[in-house]
């Protein structure tokens, strides 16, 4: 049976303005608390809310994505990650104070792990996608975006056979590209 | 060599069983193959879901932007006042004057909404000696943006390459709309490709949309690349343009 507050996760799936204020209304306050006493100011912990946010909503819309524990303490580890992440990065003086007031819940600890490592690892591979040639990056976009590959090599200008071959190039390619870099080897598979 | 448009096909359920079956005999006797198969469904089959839903998400920012003014806002949940009809009335005159003023120009509100600007630290400095860069920087910070300008400028004169301080004058100049000063420095950051390149084109985007240039301010955002972290705010900004 779904956990009752899956219907926030519902609503950032289906784009519902009422609730998404209601998310904003019930638990932002405590995010804010926390960043402000953690270094931050009020402007970046709405940022950290907001980033937050479009991450559960990447994170749910995986098909075997299943809400474990209650959406308040789910998207509060998913912003202090998201937070101490930005500690570490070095560009704020720091001044911690780890306690909250939100108590700990081991569920929202590892779905929220699995949520920014799947984040850092959507952020590599567009990265990746970005460094291939123009029209490497246009066939994959087009393509992967939902269009047929018949209508991809009438965009491109080229036959259907050539288009294939060459998204199979630019596959490869990204692959290769992917692997090399040091840092998809310290990605974890949560 | 290895057919990586075959791997997709196969990991995306998109081969014809006959296919399927083929292409599983031929990967179960090429450790090689079978590694791509399973690099390909470990990594990309999120990312091309991710790659789909990039309209989706920014549909989504836009919504979460539009209530942003609900972040940390004291609760009022708790008890919903009885309003008295005429007091309804004057909220309804109010509601039309306040939407007859959103259509009609939307521009500035658009640029309130989506220019705001990072605090510059100066802690990480150590420049306690430079109390002109203090005042400028706290000014900045402040929103005072005049008063931070001529501070600025005096500190630059002898740290030219400061970037970021570089690029909060360049902010000044957006907020107090000197608009060809904020565009000579946002194209210099970018054309010396500074860490800040990223930054320069969002902020580009912002100073033609204050600007009201709308055509370049949608050209400008249209450049803001997917891994930069402007991107889905230049998405959104795009969609309520367009």
């Amino acid at each position: 049976m779904p956990h009752p507050d899956q219907v926030y996760i519902s609503a950032l799936l289906n784009n519902d303005a009422e609730k998404i204020e209601e998310i904003y209304r019930l638990f932002s306050g405590k995010i804010c608390a926390f960043v402000v006493s953690n270094s931050g100011s009020e402007s970046e912990a709405k940022d950290i809310f907001q980033e937050s946010l479009i991450s559960i909503y990447s994170q749910a819309k995986d098909k075997e994505f299943e809400l474990t524990c209650p959406f308040e303490a789910f998207l509060f580890m998913v912003c202090k990650r998201k937070w101490y992440n930005v500690l570490k990065s070095g560009r704020k003086k720091t001044e911690t104070n780890l306690s909250s007031d939100v108590s700990h819940n081991a569920f929202a600890d590892e779905l929220s792990a699995r949520t920014i490592e799947k984040e850092k690892r959507m952020k590599l591979l567009e990265q990746k996608l970005r460094s291939l040639g123009e029209s490497c990056q246009k066939i994959l976009n087009l393509s992967w975006k939902g269009m047929h590959m018949e209508k991809v090599a009438e965009a491109c200008d080229v036959s259907y056979a050539y288009v294939r071959k060459k998204k199979s190039e630019c596959i490869a390619r990204l692959t290769k590209l992917i692997k090399e870099d040091p840092q998809f080897s310290e990605l974890k598979y949560i | 060599m290895i057919d990586y448009e075959k791997i997709e096909r196969y990991c995306r359920g998109l081969m014809d069983e006959k296919e399927r079956i083929q292409f599983e005999g031929e990967f179960n006797s090429n450790a090689e193959l079978k590694a791509e198969v399973d690099f390909f469904r470990a990594n990309m089959m999120d990312f091309i879901q991710h790659i789909k839903n990039e309209e989706e998400r920014a549909h989504l920012l836009k919504t979460i932007k539009e209530k942003e003014g609900h972040f940390n806002a004291k609760s009022d949940d708790t008890k919903i006042i009885p309003i008295q009809r005429k007091l309804l009335r004057v909220a309804a005159v109010a509601a039309i004057i306040l939407a007859a003023f959103y259509l009609f120009t939307p521009e500035p509100n658009l640029y309130a909404e989506y220019a705001i600007h990072e605090q510059v630290e100066i802690v990480t400095r150590g420049v306690d000696e430079l109390p002109g860069l203090t005042k400028g920087v706290n000014a900045f910070n402040g929103k005072e943006y005049k008063e931070a300008i001529p501070f600025l400028q005096k500190y630059l004169e002898n740290n030219s390459e400061d970037i970021e301080i570089q690029f909060t004058l360049g902010i000044c100049y957006l907020e107090t709309d000197q608009i060809e000063k904020a565009l000579e420095v946002f194209n210099a950051q970018l054309q010396a490709n500074t860490v800040f390149r990223r930054k320069a084109l969002w902020y580009k985007s912002l100073t033609f949309l204050k600007s009201n240039d709308i055509d370049l301010a949608k050209e400008t955002l249209r450049l803001v690349e997917p891994d930069s972290s402007y991107f889905l705010r230049a998405k959104s900004l795009l969609l309520e343009l367009e």
